[in-house]
């Protein structure tokens, strides 16, 4: 009997020991629990309140989103450019503007936000009997999205999170609720660009190089190198492009896409416009193309600023000139063309 | 299993959740408890592994079951046991087909099938095809008895370590399975989280960041110290990479209430090539040490040094089907052979350290550079005198201050500041990074690892092995 109550007593002991021993480990969690919130909470906070890169985008942002609505105030119908840089920096509406007095919003952004942000973005200020130029990077489309995080910051930062599913389209996403994990700066944003910016030495562009009319201007120029482009649309692209034209029959919007121009040597231009072509060919599939005659080739050096597909001020303007024609005309390719433009 | 990619978590949160409710409806004291922990733990694993793709799944499937299938005849039937050597033939030729095909026929043989050419690798193959056959050898050598298929299927497959080891031993692992059952210890969970904590710090903070560099500097051929910073670079990030993947893979057994092998030991304070081997991916060394060294003779024959660059090869095939990784494992085992020739000059610790090291860091450029021509190049530059001239520091000071690649000095003192707390848990058996558990290291690596973690992370590295 005695023997019973020690053993049942030592167990006891030992089980309350146990107990204690776990009760001492809910202090430690409950901390790390808090610095893990605390953490999410400040990454999120300075995405959105001191990111260099997310301030410069969120302002173009408003002053695009501000001007579309004064185009919307002052007429009846206004022309939206959407893409990725080229199209920022790669179309003059402010000559658009001046010289063919073309009611234009230039909402080329930032390629590396993706195409549903891009694209999203720009139809939501786009009503109907208004013209939407599809202006995206032939990149854009080719690969899947993969839902850059630049694209998500931005969408919050502009208070804006449906444009996370690209805004209107509503395109399906996997693993949605990983998107708070977004909310991240990187080593990149806090030790490089951070303390540059705060020292006025300047890693991205300033504020002030975007114009009223959401144009983009940098006068700096690198020599440009080719790049190689893929021919094939990504299952995205096509789903992307699909949906942007349903969108915009339902809504009587019209619609056309236009090729961004791109720099290559003046003895590798019949392969690029070889290549443009067939990539223009499946394009053509889900909406019209616009008939730029160079096929979005651009031989002269000088025309391109920091990158091969950034226009300087004199390319952007000529490239703006020609497209303000092609739309006044509604000049568009035709499938047979293409084609034959590939062969 | 990718423990970067949110997916992945969302599945194992769910499936835990589901879990749980499930004890619920059971009672906790009826003795079906443990069973149906097994079978929840058994569904867990099959259906991670089914979320990695439909060829992982069914390779794994394939050379687990047939391993077990196999086994069942010959330990019921003696007279099979010849057939032992068809078994490991069995196990290892998914291995070989999608891995080595290619590689022996297309360009050893100059066959040209192109059929065999880019096959996508099963992720994992390597970790548990080595596995399973160490079981085999257990198994048969030992002559142990086959344990109850759920515990085999449990064992063959636990989620956190199928994809990149550790390549666990059947004595190590078999026994947990076969008592698993799911409880609720605050410690174990507490200490599950610091290895988690720990792991996603190295991969996410460290490993992503330098990655960037990597691609960053890896084109450069020409500069003697763009490639020397590479090769710190890539060194780094690789250990940091696998070491990281190895303590999320701890961890997440240690809150199940499983304890995983260490694969990690501080290698890079390794004072030798034979002391990093035993810190270096521990289990896998472990592996060659039981199953080739040994059965080839070890170091009690003549032709010990011979045993050695077998071993380093073989090593270097198993990281992948290439020249370049067969020069990487040669190299180490040449290392390895010459210490041991040398062994009567006692160096320095420091000096022992040092040449450790720069073999080591040396050697990683042949397993991230693949290509041939640029490899030699290389070489050869890092071998010219010359090339070290000063002018040519100041052109790699310019192209290190770049926006890709400015980050280089930060990150690499980051790097070394690990290192150094390392180095403050340096026991007989090897450093046990106790320091990081500490409640404030695991803050600041907490913050750092939400501030500095580039938003995209990359894969593991180890997954392509």
């Amino acid at each position: 009997m005695a023997s019973f109550i020690s053993v049942s007593e030592t167990a006891a002991a030992t089980a309350c020991k146990k107990r204690s021993s776990a009760l001492r480990e809910i202090p430690r969690l409950t901390a790390i629990i808090v610095v893990t919130a605390c953490s999410i909470l400040g990454a999120w906070k300075y995405v959105l309140k001191l990111s260099p890169e997310v301030d410069l985008y969120t302002y173009a942002a408003h002053k695009k989103i501000s001007y579309a609505r004064k185009l919307d105030e002052q007429g009846p119908a206004k022309i939206v450019l959407c893409g990725g840089s080229s199209c920022a920096f790669g179309v003059n509406t402010d000559a658009m503007q001046k010289t063919f007095d073309l009611p234009v919003v230039n909402f080329g952004m930032h390629a590396g936000m993706g195409a549903p942000v891009l694209v999203g973005l720009a139809l939501k200020y786009t009503k109907p009997r208004d013209t939407l130029i599809v202006s995206l990077e032939p990149h854009l489309l080719f690969m899947s999205f993969d839902w850059p995080a630049l694209g998500d910051q931005i969408s919050y930062a502009l208070k804006q999170p449906d444009l996370c599913e690209g805004g209107p389209l509503h395109l399906p996403r996997k693993g949605a609720l990983g998107i708070f994990l977004t909310m991240r700066p990187g080593a990149q944003n806090m030790l490089l660009f951070l303390p540059r910016e705060l020292s006025h030495l300047g890693v991205i562009y300033p504020k002030s190089s975007f114009s009223a009319s959401g144009w983009q201007s940098f006068d700096g120029h690198v020599q440009p190198k080719p790049s190689v482009i893929p021919t094939v649309l990504s299952a995205d692209g096509q789903t992307l492009l699909a949906k942007v034209v349903g969108y915009c029959r339902q809504n009587n919007i019209r619609v056309a896409y236009a090729i961004p121009w791109l720099y290559c040597d003046a003895a590798q231009m019949p392969h690029y416009q070889s290549m443009f072509s067939k990539y223009l060919y499946q394009v053509n599939r889900y909406m019209p193309v616009l008939r730029d005659p160079t096929m979005g080739i651009d031989t002269d050096p000088e025309d391109f600023g920091d990158g091969n597909n950034h226009l300087r001020p004199r390319g952007a303007t000529r490239r703006g000139e020609q497209l303000a024609r092609l739309i006044m005309q509604w000049k568009t390719w035709n499938p047979d063309e293409l084609a034959a433009y590939a062969d | 299993m990718n423990f970067t990619d949110f997916t992945f978590w969302e599945v194992l949160i769910v499936g835990c959740l589901l879990w749980m409710v499930g004890r619920l409806v059971i009672s906790r004291n009826t003795r079906g408890a443990g069973t149906f922990d097994k079978v929840a733990l058994l569904s867990l694993d099959l259906f991670l592994v089914a979320n990695v793709g439909v060829p992982t799944f069914l390779s794994f499937l394939t050379v687990s079951i047939g391993t077990y299938l196999w086994l069942f005849l010959i330990t019921r039937d003696s007279r099979l046991k010849w057939t032992a050597p068809l078994l490991f033939a069995f196990q290892l030729s998914p291995l070989f087909y999608f891995k080595y095909s290619s590689f022996f026929l297309n360009d050893v043989c100059h066959a040209q099938i192109p059929s065999i050419k880019d096959l996508i690798i099963p992720a994992g193959l390597s970790f548990y095809t080595f596995q399973k056959v160490a079981f085999a050898v257990d198994t048969l050598q030992n002559k142990l008895p086959l344990p109850k298929p759920l515990d085999y299927l449990n064992f063959a497959g636990f989620f956190a370590q199928i994809v990149a080891g550790p390549i666990e031993r059947r004595a190590d692992l078999l026994p947990q399975m076969e008592k698993f059952k799911l409880r609720w210890d605050l410690q174990r969970i507490n200490k599950g989280l610091n290895l988690i904590i720990l792991g996603f710090f190295f991969k996410a903070c460290l490993a992503d960041n330098l990655s960037s560099l990597v691609v960053a500097l890896r084109a450069n051929f020409e500069n003697v110290y763009l490639i020397w910073a590479t090769n710190l670079c890539f060194g780094f990030q690789i250990y940091f990479d696998f070491a990281g993947y190895s303590f999320i893979a701890l961890g997440l057994g240690k809150v199940l209430g499983i304890e995983l092998t260490l694969n990690f030991r501080s290698p890079y304070w390794s004072t030798s090539i034979q002391e990093f081997w035993r810190r270096w991916h521990v289990t896998l060394s472990r592996w060659f040490r039981d199953y080739l060294y040994i059965p080839l003779g070890g170091g009690r024959t003549r032709f010990w040094f011979l045993n050695i660059l077998i071993v380093f090869v073989v090593s270097g095939l198993w990281h992948g089907a290439g020249w370049n990784f067969i020069l990487w494992g040669f190299i180490h085992g040449m290392a390895l052979g010459l210490e041991r020739i040398l062994k009567f000059l006692k160096i320095h610790a420091f000096l022992g350290w040092l040449s450790t090291s720069l073999i080591v860091f040396f050697a990683w450029m042949f397993f991230y550079e693949t290509n041939g021509e640029m490899l030699a190049k290389k070489v050869s530059h890092l071998f010219t005198l010359k090339a070290y001239a000063l002018k040519n520091w100041n052109a790699a000071y310019d192209v290190m201050m770049t926006t890709e690649t400015g980050l280089i000095f930060v990150m690499l003192g980051l790097c070394i500041l690990v290192l150094l707390v390392e180095l403050c848990d340096r026991s007989d058996d090897g450093p046990s990074y106790s320091p990081f558990f500490r409640f404030e290291c695991q803050a600041i690596m907490l913050v750092l690892t939400f501030f500095l973690a580039p938003v995209k992370s990359n894969g593991f590295i180890y997954f392509s092995f």
